[in-house]
């Protein structure tokens, strides 16, 4: 396809930028494409008459990156685990025929710094001594005694570099992966939100209103006093007991028709509470 | 594929990608290797001239084959498969 050579083409419609960074990987940006071809007929009379033209659609979409599984951001690991253990999911998309390799990129973030910008200059220009592993294969690696250490209360940012050894498939970012930071042992990552858990029983907020629990046992027991009213449907004889125990008991007033009285069915009990407080 | 017509022009010419073109379809490179260009027509020698044009709808993007550009001619009454 001659017509479309590098050599042969008319890229005014393009950025200099883009079409520089075309010419440089070989690689058209992704998004939706029209191509069209157009015929002409060479005549020495006329010089080209247009013969016919057709065009199809297309589209370049590019695979995504990987993501980090573990650690995850924030992630406080354990440091009783002498290795750390990196993984990550592979690129989504059609990577047919492609041969993909990951590097992974370890690096101390100094107090203060911005993790993205640590990570850049260690990916780009190999800065602060990161732990650096290519041409991975699998999704996944597990530090080794031979690998610089992770230190504990440090933090830590990892990234993942997706790419294709045959050149065939272009990856969103690079091929990069989110940057993900994480530290080992004590975390100085403060809490958002703190729940603050008082024992209710040692230090009751605020009393209810008309109610009073007197008992702080763990098993809740209350004991109640009050007025019962009542009254026989035959009769309509009321009596009333005040300031007994309401189960009475060999002190109970004798008189109390609940324990005295039989043979009645019908019976409206009328109880107010009143509480106490021991 | 070429097919003879009685009309002097081409009746009709038809372009087709070839999968994958679409994810890992991301080499300029790769775009010659998937596409077949079909030109129907023309009973008398003509001499042939392809123009192409690619745009990139989302983006803007415009490339297409430079005014004044004469390479490529072929005549299809020599019954062979043009280098395009």
């Amino acid at each position: 396809m001659l017509f479309l050579n590098r050599n042969n083409v008319d890229p005014s419609g393009v950025p200099d930028a883009v079409w520089s960074n075309i010419l440089k990987t070989g690689q058209l940006p992704d998004g939706h494409y029209n191509f069209c071809v157009e015929a002409f007929e060479i005549t020495s009379a006329a010089g080209l008459i247009s013969a016919g033209s057709s065009c199809y659609e297309f589209n370049i979409s590019l695979a995504q990156a990987p993501i980090i599984i573990s650690p995850f951001d924030g992630q406080n690991l354990n440091p009783q685990l002498p290795n750390t253990v990196f993984s990550w999911t592979p690129p989504i998309g059609n990577i047919m025929g492609a041969n993909i390799v990951y590097d992974l990129y370890v690096v101390k973030i100094p107090q203060g710094s911005n993790p993205n910008d640590v990570m850049n200059a260690a990916v780009n220009y190999n800065a602060n001594n990161p732990v650096k592993k290519i041409n991975l294969t699998g999704n996944q690696y597990v530090t080794q005694p031979y690998d610089l250490q992770i230190d504990t209360n440090t933090l830590y940012a990892v990234q993942v570099v997706a790419r294709d050894l045959n050149k065939q498939v272009s990856f969103v970012n690079d091929g990069r992966s989110e940057v993900v930071t994480f530290t080992k042992g004590k975390t100085e990552i403060p809490l958002v939100g703190q729940i603050k858990i008082e024992d209710p029983l040692k230090n009751p907020s605020q009393q209810s209103p008309g109610f009073n629990v007197t008992n702080l046992d763990p098993v809740p027991m209350s004991q109640l006093k009050g007025k019962l009213v009542y009254s026989f449907k035959d009769s309509y004889t009321s009596a009333s007991v005040s300031n007994q125990p309401i189960l009475g008991g060999p002190t109970a007033n004798t008189n109390n028709p609940l324990l005295t009285a039989g043979g009645s069915s019908n019976l409206m009990i009328l109880f107010t509470i009143q509480t106490i407080r021991h | 594929m070429w097919v003879m017509s009685q009309n002097s022009f081409l009746t009709s010419i038809n372009v087709i990608l070839k999968p994958p073109y679409s994810s890992n379809y991301s080499l300029y490179e790769n775009l010659s290797n998937h596409a077949i260009i079909t030109l129907v027509g023309g009973a008398r020698p003509m001499d042939i001239l392809l123009y192409g044009t690619l745009v990139n709808t989302d983006r803007d993007l415009v490339i297409q084959t430079r005014s004044g550009y004469m390479g490529g001619a072929f005549n299809h009454q020599e019954l062979i498969r043009p280098r395009l």
